[in-house]
């Protein structure tokens, strides 16, 4: 795999192979890598929703229990654009990048912090891998590792991605994955595939 | 409790509501105009129930109902919630209705309306709550309803194009040029709709196709209504008239959109476009009428490239699929169609942004094929040699374009798809509109300072 320069990502932005839109600022283009700007809801873990995160809790097959845990799992807050959000310091806050991106078959995106403000305090909490084929927001984990609150407002330049070519592309009838074509940020299901390894919980 | 004791222990007991109404985000804009306006009303009210005597039972009857006005209001701003609606939407139809609903009050010369807005019901809840009744009021109160279960439908809301109508048509100030405009050029010089007799001679005639005539035995069977009480006791004529008035209203001020919205909406609850309501005319008759105005102002030819061409074709045959081939849903004529249109055309011209400007084949051709390929409309372009450039995109335009790919045969998208592409192309084109307004801002200040040195 190799990365690719500012000039690649020029072209293939502009021959449209590669879509990251809208890109409101040519600083936007990096040596080898995209800011991408903080978009309009945030999602914060609810207080008193769950005890423990719990894998048993997602359902092959939904009910009312799983599809509550869900749905009253997060705290859904919109920020339109001027509007201050506070992260404090421990959060966990999933936010949609406010670009569209459209992953090539040949591409890979790694999305992490851009650095000033991880010098703040602010991370994404883990190195984001955008797969191959992906279309849609990206989702960035933040997290508050500082020890003062931070004011986020929507449109900020908060991370960065960077892409990477693949050895071989990935076929296009290829499986997307659970997050394709999201336009805001959702939890993803940590049991997926995974269920015969999770005892059955009786209620 | 005597009266007026318990009437000033209600004050009390809303203004504790409205102090709880602060716990909540309900709107952009904040909360402070919404708590001052209410606020005034309640003290106003307050004030005149201290000055009113025990024994005068009308007075105090009337702080009742403002009293009971008023809590329905704090109980809506408290149900809303930023969350339920499409802020990007309401963001630009505000601009729309702020300057449409401007009207001077005896505090000033010109007064635009606090818009609040509130999500419930389905299909259809799409409606504009406009104050009728102000006392103790300092600012009217604009309630814009969306639907609840149509969250992200952009598309769909340009139906409030219509409900912006009954809007301007409640305000006296312009229910008096409307409806001159109505009677000139729709209604007198009509044969079909002149008056109360001349509908109900068209309504039950002979030539009336089978679907309008089982309506109308229904009506019978079930409520004993026939030509001799129709317009007495079931519907209302004046009612009728309006709803004309308003769609023409919705077609200038959204465009294609709103015709195609409306065929959506209508037809979903009423396919055969028949039924008359006690509120509302036939929707074929409404339909009818709108595809005429369309052609009279040209939406349908706006020359497209071959790329674009057979989306655009697609739209419009879908559009015209939906016209009642029956002569009997026309009930007026071209030319009365197309001198209303110029009325209205002429009366929104006068209020900024109301008007939906024409489209160019540049302006909607990149926004359909960003939808077409799955990327939410923008005004937006990357080039090697320059870089992002950014373009300033009506929002009206964008769901022109959705209206266009949700209708293309080619390569078919699902109609939730392409109604959260478009809600999310509105949201980024804010943030472009940001960008280049702070840009200009910059320059000018820049501009200035050169001229100083």
């Amino acid at each position: 795999m190799s990365a690719l320069s500012r000039k690649t990502i020029a072209e293939r932005l502009a021959d449209g192979s590669l879509v990251i839109s809208p890109i409101l600022d040519s600083e936007q283009l990096g040596e080898s890598s995209i800011d991408l700007r903080m978009g309009t809801v945030v999602m914060l873990a609810r207080a008193g929703a769950q005890s423990h995160v719990e894998p048993a809790a997602y359902k092959e097959q939904d009910d009312h229990d799983s599809i509550r845990g869900k749905q009253q799992k997060h705290e859904r807050f919109d920020i339109p654009f001027k509007r201050p959000f506070l992260l404090h310091p421990g959060t966990l806050a999933l936010v949609p990048t406010m670009e569209w991106v459209k992953i090539p078959n040949n591409l890979q995106g790694i999305v992490t912090a851009r650095s000033s403000w991880a010098r703040e305090g602010l991370n994404i909490a883990t190195a984001t891998i955008v797969n191959p084929g992906y279309r849609g927001i990206i989702t960035l984990e933040l997290a508050n590792f500082g020890e003062i609150p931070i004011t986020l407002y929507p449109g900020l330049r908060l991370a960065q991605i960077a892409l990477y070519e693949l050895t071989t592309p990935i076929e296009d009838d290829q499986k997307r994955s659970q997050f394709d074509m999201k336009f805001e940020p959702s939890a993803g299901n940590i049991a997926k595939d995974d269920y015969c390894f999770i005892p059955t919980i009786k209620a | 409790m005597k009266s007026k004791d318990f009437l000033l222990c209600e004050c009390k007991n809303l203004g504790l509501v409205l102090e709880e109404t602060l716990r909540y985000e309900y709107g952009l804009d904040g909360s402070r105009e919404f708590y001052e306006e209410c606020d005034a009303r309640l003290q106003l009210i307050k004030g005149e129930l201290n000055n009113t005597d025990e024994a005068d039972s009308e007075a105090l009857s009337l702080s009742f109902y403002a009293l009971e006005s008023l809590s329905a209001l704090i109980c809506r701003i408290e149900r809303s919630s930023l969350g339920e609606y499409s802020w990007p939407f309401v963001e630009e139809f505000k601009e729309i209705s702020e300057a449409v609903c401007t009207e001077p009050t005896s505090l000033k010369p010109s007064l635009p309306p606090k818009v609040h807005v509130l999500s419930e019901g389905g299909l259809s809840s799409y409606q504009i709550d406009v104050e009728a009744n102000r006392s103790f009021a300092k600012k009217r109160i604009l309630t814009i309803f969306f639907p609840r279960t149509l969250k992200h439908f952009v598309l769909l809301h340009t139906i409030l194009g219509h409900e912006i109508g009954h809007a301007i048509f409640s305000f006296p100030k312009f229910q008096g040029d409307l409806t001159k405009i109505l009677r000139t050029n729709l209604i007198d010089p009509n044969d079909k709709f002149c008056n109360h007799n001349a509908v109900v001679d068209w309504l039950y005639s002979s030539k009336a196709p089978n679907s309008a005539q089982v309506y109308l035995s229904l009506l019978k069977a079930e409520y004993e209504i026939d030509p001799q009480n129709f317009f007495l006791s079931f519907a209302e004529y004046d009612a009728w008239v309006e709803e004309f008035l308003c769609d023409f209203i919705g077609l200038l001020m959204f465009g294609p959109s709103f015709l195609a919205a409306l065929c959506d909406l209508l037809y979903s609850t009423e396919p055969s476009g028949a039924k008359v309501g006690q509120e509302h005319p036939p929707t074929g008759c409404r339909v009818n009428m709108l595809i005429v105005a369309a052609q009279h102002i040209g939406y349908d030819q706006i020359a497209f490239d071959a790329e674009t061409k057979p989306h655009v074709e697609a739209f419009w045959a879908s559009i015209y699929e939906k016209r009642q081939k029956d002569v009997w849903f026309d009930v007026f004529t071209e030319e009365q169609i197309k001198n209303t249109t110029n009325a209205i055309m002429g009366f929104l011209s006068n209020h900024a942004k109301a008007l939906y400007p024409m489209p160019s084949a540049q302006e909607i051709k990149p926004l359909v094929n960003q939808i077409i390929n799955q990327i939410p409309p923008v005004g937006y372009r990357f080039t090697t040699e320059k870089g992002p450039e950014h373009f300033e995109i009506d929002f009206r335009h964008t769901l022109y374009a959705g209206w266009i790919a949700a209708s293309n045969t080619q390569f078919p998208i699902p109609f939730d798809t392409v109604n959260r592409l478009c809600e999310h192309g509105i949201m980024q084109q804010r943030a472009i509109k940001e960008k280049i307004a702070y840009k200009k801002a910059k320059e000018a200040k820049n501009t200035k300072l050169e001229a100083k040195v």
